[in-house]
């Protein structure tokens, strides 16, 4: 279960652990509930996720690819060394938006 | 800027361009007694700045580098000669390459329109008449489920097969394939550099789905890549499963239909998986394992085969399809390839084969790659068809790439079938580094029973 801000159409989400295939399922329903309420700005905080494996991944670019229909960007803060090294190497951070400090 | 890749990208880019400058003067004002190997040079670093522009998204120092490639193919075919004015041209698309390579977080919005069309009209002006709409005229190939991959021009796809070339469609997948074996997208692009030709490449978010669709944790990364090896060989240098390497169709055998949103377009489809391999490759490791070793060898008494026990004297041991447009193109045909039978002492391959019945050499010369598989391949026939024990010569081999370490492999096997032997002598160095670099160690040379072909490393 995630930590949900929301103000209008802006949502931060952050996620009690890391984005693993275990938690994957739920994140997943969270995401989606939000965009199918209309959230267009979406920023996940990272600030308690330290690992992020393949499905994580996958469930990254899907949020990324759903938010990109309604001309929106992914948002990712709080991103640890760690994960921006897999995002920067996977090229993903020329798509989403990423910083290392927690969202304002 | 702190993407580790892009500073990477653009330290390596600058040093690539630092010696291009002098090398195109070299060029210019030796005229027609050029080295050929500073335009090859120049030209690899036009090549390679592309590939991974592709991959980096990076579209406008793509788009410009590919034409700068494109120009500097020409002039290592002879196609284009390096007068002062080409010469200009070519000077002043890498400045100005240099320009966005300093700028890049801007560089897709910077303009190289002028540069672009100065180089294109290099290009289409050494062509002849009938050719020139070949460098605008675009086609594009296809991903597996229909959506366009990539869009290339006539030219450039026929450049690709010159040579026999196969055009192969490939997909990676950036988690399982590269991430987790810790590979990153460039080292791949360099492997694979060296076994043939990126033409592009492209990293597809849109295959993974939204939030309403099914889970995927794949992230697939497509190559569209140029290479000698035949479909059923080509697996070993590509180190993915054979479902995922699409061969793609010799232009006009493919067309399916009109791409209104392209000049004369026409769909190029690839084809469906070629040939089901009969065992994956590992995929931890690179070591070749013996089903792998035993494909090889196949295809190697195949070739021999056509080669030997064919009543034509003209054997294609390149694709089945001749590579029409390439012929176009290069204004040359592919030459007929003699049999051995005609020319037992293969004079024309660059390799010394010196021998009688009983135990023959093969003298093996400078860098033994992909570009000179065929050669090697019909030395290797030759000196099988002569001598009991063959001696393949290394002291004046200075590099060996997969292809040929392939070739070498599948000439001991096919030799230890027919009771000859076949042994590398000489300096082995480059052979045993790479080989090693590959997997093949002293353990493998064992377990194959391959120490008579590589004592070194048993």
């Amino acid at each position: 279960m995630s930590d949900v801000t929301r103000t209008g159409n802006k949502a931060v989400v952050t996620p009690s652990r890391n984005i693993t295939a275990g938690m994957t399922d739920s994140l997943r329903k969270e995401l989606k509930s939000l965009l199918d309420e209309g959230v267009t700005d979406l920023t996940i905080d990272f600030s308690r996720v330290e690992m992020l494996d393949s499905v994580g991944i996958g469930l990254l670019i899907a949020a990324h690819n759903s938010l990109l229909k309604e001309g929106a960007v992914l948002r990712l803060t709080g991103v640890n060394q760690d994960v921006m090294g897999l995002l920067s190497t996977m090229r993903l951070t020329s798509h989403f938006s990423i910083h290392s400090s927690h969202p304002s | 800027m702190d993407d580790e890749i892009l500073l990477m990208f653009q330290e390596d880019t600058r040093e690539s361009l630092a010696g291009v400058e002098a090398r195109l003067l070299d060029i210019e004002e030796a005229g027609e007694d050029h080295d050929p190997e500073l335009v090859h040079e120049v030209f690899r670093s036009a090549h390679s700045i592309k590939g991974s522009a592709g991959f980096l998204a990076l579209d406008t120092i793509r788009d410009l580098s590919h034409k700068i490639e494109t120009v500097l193919d020409m002039m290592r075919t002879q196609e284009l000669q390096p007068t002062k004015g080409v010469i200009n041209v070519v000077l002043g698309a890498f400045d100005r390459l240099g320009e966005l390579v300093e700028d890049l977080a801007h560089s897709n919005l910077m303009d190289v329109s002028d540069h672009v069309q100065a180089l294109m009209a290099l290009a289409s002006g050494s062509l002849p008449p009938e050719r020139q709409q070949s460098v605008t005229t675009m086609r594009r190939v296809a991903f597996p489920d229909g959506r366009t991959g990539f869009e290339v021009s006539e030219h450039d796809l026929a450049r690709a097969r010159v040579g026999g070339n196969y055009l192969y469609l490939v997909e990676y997948d950036l988690i399982h394939d590269l991430q987790r074996k810790e590979q990153t997208p460039f080292d791949l692009l360099a492997v694979l550099g060296k076994s043939g030709m990126v033409l592009d490449c492209r990293v597809d978010l849109g295959a993974v789905g939204d939030l309403g669709q099914a889970p995927a944790n794949y992230v697939p990364m497509y190559l569209l890549f140029a290479c000698i090896l035949e479909p059923d060989m080509v697996k070993a240098v590509l180190q993915v499963d054979q479902e995922r390497i699409h061969t793609v169709p010799v232009e006009g055998e493919g067309s399916t239909q009109a791409d209104p949103t392209l000049t004369q377009g026409s769909l190029l489809s690839p084809a469906a998986p070629v040939l089901d391999m009969e065992a994956p490759l590992p995929q931890e490791d690179n070591s070749l394992d013996p089903d792998e070793l035993a494909a090889m060898e196949r295809e190697f008494d195949l070739a021999m085969a056509k080669q030997t026990g064919g009543a034509s004297g003209d054997v294609a041991l390149g694709p089945e399809s001749e590579p029409q447009a390439g012929e176009t193109v290069s204004g040359e045909e592919s030459a007929p390839l003699e049999t051995i039978a005609d020319s037992p002492e293969q004079e024309a391959t660059g390799f010394e084969h010196q021998g009688n019945g009983d135990k023959g050499s093969l003298l093996l010369r400078g860098a033994l790659t992909i570009d000179r598989a065929q050669e090697l391949k019909q030395a290797l026939l030759a000196a099988l068809d002569t001598s009991k024990q063959v001696d393949l010569e290394f002291r004046d081999v200075v590099s060996v790439d997969l292809a040929a370490l392939q070739l070498l492999i599948a000439a001991f096997q096919s030799g230890k079938a027919r009771g000859i032997g076949v042994s590398c002598v000489g300096d082995l160095g480059p052979l045993l580094d790479f080989a090693r670099s590959t997997g093949f160690t002293s353990d493998t040379v064992k377990l194959y029973g391959m120490e008579s072909f590589l004592p070194s490393e048993a």
